[in-house]
C-alpha cells in the first residue's frame, strides 16, 4: 500500500466550497472558530453550521492546510486560533486560480453578460 | 422562562450529538463547539429565529456524524499513531462486514428476519392493546383522580347506589366530588330524535349535575345541567358535537333551541365536544338530567352508577375512609331499609374499567411472550448451526489480532441487524394485526379505550429487538468464539461440531417443544371451554329467531293500555307475514345479564327475601317463540286483564326456591310487597352466558304496563329463513305508526354470541399463537435433525458399510429427534400444569388440569415431532457408503 499521502497540495483534489471559504476567510490573519463564523455571516455568504465548521477545520488541519495554535492575546481563555500554513495558502490560491479560469470560460461563453433589457 | 427551557434542551441535543464525534475532533473542539452553540443562541433574539437557527445547527451536527467518522478513519489510516479509541471505533467496519456476511447468505437472513418479525409483530400488536387499556391514562383530564363509588353488601361487592344514598354522599363528602348516572343495568339507552321529518335513533344517558365537570368534559357551547334540573322531567338536554352538527347544522346559537326527543320537545342547554365518551357506556349523543329525589322509600332501590373525582390533596385511602364512615350514618338514617353490612367504597376508575379485560389481556401477552421465546430459541439454534461453519473464518480473524470481544461484537452485530430488520417488518405487520385485533375485540374492551399504535409500541418493539438480537447472537457468539480462539488457525476441513454446541442446540429445541406444549395446552383448555360455552343449553331455542326493539315515546303513549294495544297490533301484523310462526316480547332477552337490582321477593312478609331473582314483563307468545317449555299450569291469556288479580309465571328454579317440594300453582307470593298468584311454571333460562340459571318472575305486560313504559324486546320466530324479513316488519311498523323506529334488528344468535365475545377473542388468538408455536417447534426439530444427518454422513456411511440396514439408520436418527421431543414434552407438561391456573377466570366448566386436553396436546406434539424427524431420517439412508468415505 504505497499510498502517497503527502502529495503536493496544489494538485490534490479540488477543495470543497466550504474548505475554500474557510481558507479565504483565514487569508487575512489567524482567527477563532467563532470569528470565522462571524466573518462568514458579515460577508453575507453561506454560513457553515458549527459542526460543519469544526469538522472542516479538523480536516484541513489533518491535511496540513491550516494549523491550530494558542491565542497569545487570550491565554486565560483556552480558545485556539486557526491560521493558514504555506500549503494552505498555496491550495487556496490554486483553487482561486482554478475558479478564475472557470470564470474566464464562463465569461467567454457569455454566461456573465447582463441580460438584455429589451 | 419557556425559552430558556427550550434553549437548554436544544443545547443538550447539540452537545449530545457532538459527543458522538470521533475523539480526535472532540479533543480539539468539543468545548469550543458547545460554547459556539450557546453564544450563537444567545446572540439571536426572537423565539422562532432562535429555534430555526438551533434546529439547523443540530441537524448540521447530526448530518456531519458520518463524514466526521470517515475523516477520522482516513487520517488514522495515514497515521496509525493517531488511532481513535472511542467505543464506536471500528463499528462502521463491523456493521459493513455484518451486512456483507448476511448478504452472502440471503436465504438465512430472510428466514431469520421473518421469524423474528413474526415474534415481534405479534408482541407489538398485543402490547399496543394492552398498553392502551391497562397503562395509558383514560382520556380524561387528570384521569388518575377519577374513581368509582360502589355499594358493598353481602352478595354484592360492586353494587349500584340508590338516589337517597347518592344525594347523602354528595352533600356530606369533602374528599371526593361525585356524579351519578343511570346506565340501565349496562344496557344501551336510546331515544328517537326527530330531524326534519324523519326519526334518528340516538344513544341517550341520564346523568346528574356535575357529570361533565367531574369527568372534565369539554363543554363547547352553553352549560351542563344544574342541580335544579335533576327532576327527571326537566325539558333540557346536553348534546354531542356530532348531533349538534347533524341536527342543528352547527348553529353557534344552538343553546336554547329545541330538539324533539321521543316526541317531547326539549331545550338544548349545552354542547359537548365529540372527543368525550362516557367511561362505562361509551359514545353518547344526548344527555338528559338524571332524577335525584331522595325519598326515604328509595334507600334500597339501587340503580345509580356513581363516578367521583378526588378533591385536591385527598387520597384514595382518605376518600375510602370517609365514604365508609358516612355509610354508617346512612344505615342509621335509612331506618332499617339498609342491611347491616351495607357500606360504600371507592375504587380507581381505571382499575374498575379494565377489571373484566385485564385477565384476558394478560393471558394474551403471556401467550405472545411464549411465542417470542420460541422464535428466539429457533433463531438461536439456527445461528448456532450456521456459526459452526464460520469457525475457520473466525479463527483467521482471531489469528490476525481480533480479540474475543471484537469477535463477539461482530457476531452480535449481525444478529442485532437481523433483529432490527425483523422488528421493522414486525412493527409494520403488527399494525395490521392490531387493527384486526381491535376489530375483533370491541365487546371485550372498555368503552372509553382508543387503541393507539404509537411511540410506546415502537419503543417496546425496539427494546424487544435489542433483547432478541443480544440473546440470539450472544449465546452462540460466546460458544463459537471460545472454540475459535482455542483452535486458532489449526484448520480442520471437516471440524466436527463441538459437544457444547450439540447440547445447546438440543436444549434449545427441547425448550421450544416445551413452550409449544404450554401454548397448546392453554389453547386446548380455551377451546374446550369455548366449546362448552357454545353448546351450553341456555334454555332457549335461538334458531330462526330475530329480535328488535321499538321505543314508544311517552308523549304519545302515556296510557299503559295504549302501549299494550300497540304491541298486540304489532304482533298480529308480524304474525301475518308468511313464514313467521310466533311473535312475542319481553323486557330483556335471556342470557344477556340482569335488568335491575334486587326486588324483594318472598313467599310471606316474614320470610327472608330472595335477592337474586329477576322480573320480566312479557307479552304475546314469548315462551313458545323461544322454545321455553311450559312445565306446569298455564301461560298468560286473555283473562289476565288489568282488572284481574295480579298473576305470575315462575321459572322452574324460582318455583323450587319459593315452594320447595310442592306445586306452586295457585299459591301466592310477594314482589315488593305486592301479592301475586302463580298460574304456571316454565323451564329455566340462563341469566348470563355462564353461571346458574336465572330465577325469574314473569309478569303479563297487560297487567304490569302501568309500572313504567317498558322498552320491550320483540322476538320473531320463523319456520326458516324469510328473505327481507326486517324490511317487511319495518313496513308493517310504519303502517302502524310512521314515527317509530325499528331498533337493532338482528338474529338472536348474534346477540347471544356477543355475550361471549371476549372468550371467542382470546380463544381464537391463543389458538393461532399455539399453531404458530407448534409450526416453529417442528421447524426446530427438523432443522436440528437435518443438520445432524449432514454432519454424520461419515458415521452413517461406516455403519451402513458394516451392514446396518436402512431401518437401523432411520431409527437412530429418528430416535435423536424423538428424545429431544419427549424431553421437551415432559418439561412442557410440567410447565403447563404450573401455568394454566392463570387461565382460571377465563375457563368455563373446564379444569385447568384437564387430563384430556393435556393428553391431546402432548400427543399432537409427539406426532409432529415424529413427522419432523421422519424426513431427515429418510434422507440419512440415502448416504452412499463409498461417497461418505471419499468425503473424509
Amino acid at each position: 500500500m504505497a499510498e502517497n499521502d503527502r502529495r503536493d497540495p496544489v494538485d490534490r483534489r479540488p477543495l470543497r466550497p466550504v474548505e475554500f471559504q474557510i481558507l479565504v476567510l483565514l487569508a487575512d490573519g489567524a482567527k477563532h472558530g467563532w470569528a470565522i463564523l462571524q466573518r462568514a455571516e458579515d460577508g453575507g455568504r453561506a454560513v457553515p453550521g458549527i459542526a460543519t465548521l469544526y469538522r472542516t477545520l479538523q480536516r484541513l488541519e489533518t491535511d496540513a492546510l491550516i494549523e491550530r495554535r494558542r491565542d497569545l492575546e487570550d491565554d486565560e481563555d483556552r480558545r485556539r486560533v486557526y491560521d493558514l500554513t504555506p500549503a494552505g495558502r498555496a491550495a487556496a490560491s490554486a483553487e482561486a486560480r482554478r475558479l478564475d479560469t472557470l470564470l474566464g470560460v464562463a465569461r467567454s461563453a457569455r454566461l456573465l453578460d447582463e441580460p438584455d433589457a429589451g | 422562562m419557556r425559552g430558556s427551557a427550550v434553549d437548554r434542551l436544544l443545547a443538550r441535543a447539540f452537545a449530545a450529538t457532538v459527543r458522538m464525534y470521533p475523539r480526535t475532533l472532540r479533543r480539539n473542539a468539543e468545548a469550543e463547539m458547545t460554547r459556539a452553540f450557546r453564544d450563537g443562541l444567545a446572540a439571536r433574539s426572537g423565539g422562532s429565529a432562535r429555534l430555526s437557527w438551533a434546529g439547523r445547527e443540530v441537524a448540521d451536527a447530526v448530518a456531519g456524524l458520518a463524514p466526521a467518522w470517515l475523516d477520522a478513519r482516513r487520517s488514522t489510516k495515514r497515521n496509525p499513531t493517531m488511532r481513535a479509541t472511542s467505543i464506536f471505533d471500528g463499528l462502521g467496519h463491523d456493521v459493513r462486514s455484518a451486512v456483507r456476511a448476511l448478504v452472502r447468505r440471503p436465504g438465512f437472513a430472510v428466514f431469520v428476519a421473518l421469524t423474528i418479525a413474526l415474534g415481534i409483530g405479534a408482541n407489538s400488536a398485543v402490547f399496543s392493546v394492552l398498553h392502551s387499556v391497562l397503562v395509558a391514562p383514560l382520556p380524561y383530564e387528570e384521569a388518575g383522580q377519577l374513581v368509582r363509588l360502589y355499594r358493598v353488601e353481602d352478595g354484592a361487592d360492586r353494587g349500584d347506589l340508590s338516589e337517597p344514598a347518592f344525594a347523602d354522599f354528595r352533600e356530606n363528602l369533602s374528599s371526593i366530588r361525585i356524579t351519578a348516572l343511570d346506565n340501565y343495568g349496562g344496557r344501551e339507552y336510546g331515544a328517537d330524535v326527530s330531524l326534519d321529518g324523519r326519526a334518528e335513533r340516538v344513544h341517550l344517558l341520564p346523568v346528574s349535575a356535575d357529570y361533565f365537570d367531574v369527568l372534565g368534559a369539554d363543554v363547547i357551547l352553553g352549560r351542563p345541567f344544574a342541580r335544579d334540573d335533576e327532576r327527571g322531567d326537566a325539558p333540557v338536554v346536553v348534546i354531542s358535537e356530532g348531533l349538534w352538527q347533524r341536527a342543528l347544522q352547527s348553529d353557534p346559537n344552538a343553546v336554547g333551541r329545541s330538539l324533539v326527543l321521543d316526541g317531547v320537545s326539549r331545550r338544548v342547554s349545552g354542547v359537548v365536544s365529540s372527543a368525550f365518551v362516557d367511561p362505562v357506556v361509551g359514545a353518547i349523543d344526548v344527555w338528559v338530567p338524571q332524577r335525584v329525589e331522595p325519598r326515604p322509600s328509595q334507600w334500597d332501590n339501587y340503580y345509580l352508577t356513581v363516578y367521583g373525582r378526588l378533591a385536591p390533596g385527598a387520597s384514595l385511602a382518605s376518600a375510602r375512609a370517609e365514604v365508609e364512615g358516612r355509610s354508617g350514618v346512612q344505615r342509621r338514617i335509612a331506618e332499617g331499609r339498609l342491611e347491616g353490612d351495607y357500606r360504600g367504597t371507592v375504587v380507581p376508575l381505571q382499575d374498575d374499567l379494565v377489571r373484566s379485560s385485564e385477565p384476558m389481556l394478560l393471558v394474551l401477552m403471556g401467550a405472545v411472550g411464549i411465542l417470542l421465546l420460541i422464535t428466539c430459541a429457533n433463531v438461536t439454534a439456527l445461528v448456532l448451526a450456521r456459526s459452526v461453519g464460520r469457525g475457520p473464518e473466525l479463527s483467521i480473524r482471531a489469528a490476525l489480532g481480533s480479540g474475543r470481544g471484537r469477535l463477539i461484537r461482530q457476531l452480535v452485530i449481525e444478529s442485532l441487524l437481523l433483529a432490527v430488520i425483523g422488528a421493522g417488518a414486525g412493527l409494520l405487520a403488527g399494525a395490521l394485526v392490531q387493527r384486526a385485533l381491535v376489530a375483533a375485540a370491541p365487546a371485550a374492551l372498555p368503552a372509553s379505550t382508543t387503541v393507539g399504535y404509537g411511540w410506546p409500541v415502537a419503543l417496546f418493539a425496539a427494546g424487544l429487538a435489542l433483547l432478541v438480537g443480544l440473546l440470539v447472537g450472544g449465546l452462540p457468539a460466546f460458544q463459537v468464539t471460545r472454540r475459535a480462539l482455542e483452535r486458532n488457525v489449526r484448520s480442520g476441513v471437516r471440524a466436527g461440531e463441538p459437544a457444547g454446541h450439540q447440547r445447546m442446540r438440543k436444549t434449545l429445541v427441547a425448550a421450544e417443544v416445551a413452550l409449544a406444549v404450554v401454548l397448546l395446552v392453554g389453547a386446548g383448555l380455551l377451546l374446550s371451554s369455548f366449546q362448552r360455552l357454545r353448546t351450553r343449553d341456555l334454555g332457549v331455542e335461538a334458531r330462526n329467531v330475530w329480535t328488535f326493539q321499538v321505543n314508544l315515546p311517552n308523549a304519545r303513549y302515556a296510557d299503559p293500555e295504549d302501549r299494550v294495544r300497540f304491541h298486540a297490533a304489532l304482533h298480529e301484523r308480524v304474525r301475518a307475514i308468511p313464514g313467521v310462526e310466533r311473535v312475542g316480547a319481553a323486557s330483556r332477552l335471556p342470557a344477556t345479564g340482569r335488568y335491575h337490582g334486587p326486588w324483594a321477593i318472598r313467599q310471606r312478609l316474614d320470610d327472608a327475601t330472595i335477592e337474586d331473582a329477576q322480573n320480566r314483563t312479557i307479552q304475546g307468545e314469548w315462551f313458545a317463540a323461544l322454545g321455553i317449555p311450559l312445565l306446569e299450569g298455564r301461560q298468560f291469556g286473555p283473562e289476565d286483564t288489568p282488572d284481574a288479580p295480579r298473576r305470575a309465571v315462575l321459572s322452574s328454579s324460582l318455583a323450587d326456591r319459593l315452594f320447595p317440594g310442592e306445586s306452586a300453582i295457585g299459591r301466592q307470593f310477594l314482589v315488593l310487597g305486592q301479592p301475586l298468584e302463580v298460574i304456571g311454571v316454565v323451564g329455566d333460562v340462563a341469566k348470563e352466558p355462564t353461571g346458574p340459571p336465572a330465577l325469574v318472575v314473569y309478569h303479563a305486560h297487560e297487567q304490569f304496563a302501568y309500572n313504567r313504559n317498558w322498552a320491550l324486546f320483540q322476538v320473531v320466530e320463523t319456520a326458516g329463513p324469510v328473505p327481507g324479513l326486517v324490511d317487511i316488519v319495518r313496513a308493517q311498523l310504519a303502517e302502524l305508526d310512521p314515527n317509530l323506529v325499528l331498533i337493532e334488528p338482528e338474529p338472536l344468535s348474534a346477540v347471544l354470541g356477543r355475550q361471549t365475545a371476549g372468550n371467542t377473542f382470546v380463544t381464537l388468538l391463543v389458538s393461532v399463537f399455539a399453531g404458530l408455536a407448534i409450526a416453529l417447534a417442528a421447524l426446530g426439530i427438523y432443522g436440528i435433525l437435518s443438520y445432524y444427518v449432514r454432519r454424520s454422513r461419515h458415521e452413517i456411511g461406516i455403519r451402513m458399510a458394516l451392514g446396518a440396514g436402512a431401518w437401523d439408520v432411520r431409527r437412530l436418527v429418528a430416535w435423536r429427534g424423538m428424545s429431544v421431543t419427549a424431553i421437551g414434552a415432559v418439561a412442557g407438561t410440567l410447565g403447563a400444569l404450573a401455568l394454566s391456573r392463570v387461565l382460571g377466570s377465563l375457563l368455563f366448566e373446564v379444569s385447568p388440569y384437564d387430563a384430556r386436553v393435556v393428553g391431546v396436546a402432548v400427543g399432537l406434539v409427539l406426532v409432529i415431532g415424529a413427522a419432523a424427524s421422519w424426513l431427515p431420517a429418510r434422507r440419512a439412508t440415502s448416504v452412499e457408503p463409498a461417497e461418505a468415505f471419499r468425503e473424509t
